[in-house]
């Protein structure tokens, strides 16, 4: 032990991030040329022990594709990302296969997550308890409606905890009985991380739980600061904006 | 002022989506080994949900196409009177070559049918590739008493060379994950060559010789050398000979004892080169 491991608050460092994607070219003529398409521009932020960060912007700003690269899920162009552990997005992805039944599935969900197999048949249980789903885990998914499908996927990727959470809007659907046990456990997922990036449209969620937002625009940082001032930026800003286009409207 | 990276070091932070070493991906892929397990289990199973004969379609197909061969190839091209037992000969050749050509089909699909899962979980991407192949592998399994009621009812000796077959199965395994690795990196990129792979793969089984002895045809064209060496010593053919080899008692295959060793060669490349360019891919199966 010597002086460099003394405790410190930071928990996620991005520094000057850039992702982008390949596609095709939409050209009529074959070969289509790739290109790139930059999402994320240059993107430094710190998060501290403790926080809870909102990240607010409009459709295609480049949210989701920062936070699948805080997660490692897409790799950076340039900078780099640096975490005290690797943060994990909460979710099950394309993991479940609808054919199978809800509690195979679930098996299927808790190993993708890196759950012990040991630890499956004990998680099936609680899962399948907080799902709600019991009187039809043993039919196929494919049979379930998309509020099942989604309870189902919710209660297995919230089953596992991480010091670092990343959680991308609407999850949390379903009905209103389970939306409100689902916000419970967002809640204790939330108490027992170490750091929280949540990505949302939702002012208000954003507002009730986070201690500051990022507000991201044409993939870089618009604004950085407390959650009722960005908000409020944001907001004049969108009004603004649409008040021009309302204006500009033969 | 330190630089972001000083700071990030100074307090204990890792940087976040770096390619590991290659033992440490290898062992990240031993740790998801039940995730591979059970997913090849799960979408064999929704296979057989699919269909109302369900796992009955794994004798199914591979004798259906052994029928379809028999007649297009032993009966109508006369390839029977070349081979003294021609069935077995067939057999043989189609179920070998079925667990190969399915396993780089399927395998060298399982990535970009699976984008989305990459996108959002931290999976190794090589889980994928290995969970299709070995999903084929186990098909061939299950298939196998088929083609060993095939061999007894053609009049095949049971005979001490059978026990070579599994260690010719134990050949065809790697060559199989190491070039589906490979191909499901070249799909990942341009996808365009899932278009033609299918019929690349059968004409491959023809020039490998799962219908007929097709070297001996060769022999008769007075090809060149080296198209004569290809169609001796591409793995295809190699696989083939060592299994009918070990199963057939009427039929030598050409090239005898060195078809073991071009076997393992081709085994040992195929799942270097696969296993290794495979990893350095590892970050971009997601984006591209």
């Amino acid at each position: 032990m010597d002086a460099t491991d003394a405790p410190t608050s930071l928990r996620l460092l991005l520094d000057d991030v850039h992702v982008s994607y390949r596609v095709l070219s939409h050209g009529r003529l074959a070969p289509r040329r790739p290109i790139r398409v930059e999402a994320v521009r240059g993107i430094s932020l710190e998060v501290r022990a403790g926080e809870s960060v909102g990240v607010i912007g409009r459709n295609g700003a480049g949210k989701s594709t920062l936070l699948r690269a805080m997660a490692g899920l897409l790799p950076t162009d340039r900078g780099a990302v640096y975490a005290s552990s690797t943060p994990v997005l909460l979710g099950v992805g394309k993991t479940l296969v609808p054919k199978l039944s809800g509690r195979e599935n679930i098996e299927l969900g808790c190993l993708a997550l890196g759950i012990a197999r040991s630890d499956v048949a004990e998680r099936t249980q609680d899962i399948i308890a907080f799902s709600g789903l019991a009187d039809s885990i043993d039919r196929p998914m494919s049979t379930y409606s998309s509020g099942m499908t989604a309870r189902l996927k919710f209660a297995i990727a919230s089953s596992v905890e991480h010091d670092i959470l990343l959680l991308d809007e609407a999850l949390a659907t379903g009905d209103m009985e389970f939306k409100e046990s689902s916000i419970a456990r967002m809640q204790e997922l939330r108490a027992r991380a170490e750091a929280v990036i949540l990505v949302s449209h939702s002012m208000s969620s954003i507002r009730a739980s986070c201690s500051r937002v990022v507000w991201i625009e044409k993939g870089a940082v618009r604004a950085d600061g407390p959650p009722e001032e960005t908000i409020d930026q944001y907001v004049v800003e969108n009004k603004r904006r649409r008040h021009k286009q309302g204006n500009s409207r033969p | 002022m330190d630089s972001p990276a000083q700071r990030a070091q100074a307090s204990g932070l890792q940087r976040v989506g770096v390619r590991p070493t290659l033992a440490n991906y290898l062992g990240s892929l031993w740790q998801r080994r039940d995730f591979v397990r059970v997913y090849a289990r799960a979408k064999t199973q929704a296979g057989h949900r699919a269909r109302r004969l369900g796992p009955l379609w794994e004798i199914l197909d591979p004798l259906t196409t052994m029928v379809t061969y028999w007649v297009l190839f032993g009966v109508l091209l006369g390839a029977r009177a070349s081979v003294e037992n021609y069935l077995g000969f067939l057999a043989v050749g189609v179920f070998t070559f079925a667990v190969i050509r399915r396993s780089l089909q399927s395998g060298s699909r399982s990535i970009s049918a699976n984008r989305g899962m990459l996108t959002s979980l931290p999976i190794p991407a090589v889980v994928l590739p290995t969970s299709a192949v070995i999903q084929q592998v186990r098909a061939f399994v299950v298939s196998l008493p088929v083609l060993i009621a095939v061999l007894l009812i053609t009049g095949e000796p049971i005979t001490w060379s059978w026990l070579l077959a599994p260690v010719a199965v134990l050949l065809i395994v790697p060559f199989a994950w190491g070039s589906a690795l490979l191909l499901a990196r070249a799909l990942s990129h341009t996808p365009d060559i899932g278009g033609v792979l299918p019929l690349v793969l059968r004409l491959w089984g023809l020039a490998s010789g799962v219908m007929f002895p097709v070297t001996e045809r060769a022999a008769q064209l007075d090809l060149p050398t080296w198209i004569e060496g290809i169609l001796l010593y591409n793995p295809g053919a190699v696989y083939l000979a060592v299994m009918r080899d070990a199963l057939l008692h009427s039929y030598d295959s050409p090239g005898g004892a060195g078809n073991w060793l071009a076997a393992a060669l081709w085994s040992v490349t195929a799942l270097v080169a696969g296993v290794v360019v495979f990893w350095r891919g590892e970050g971009s199966y997601g984006r591209d």
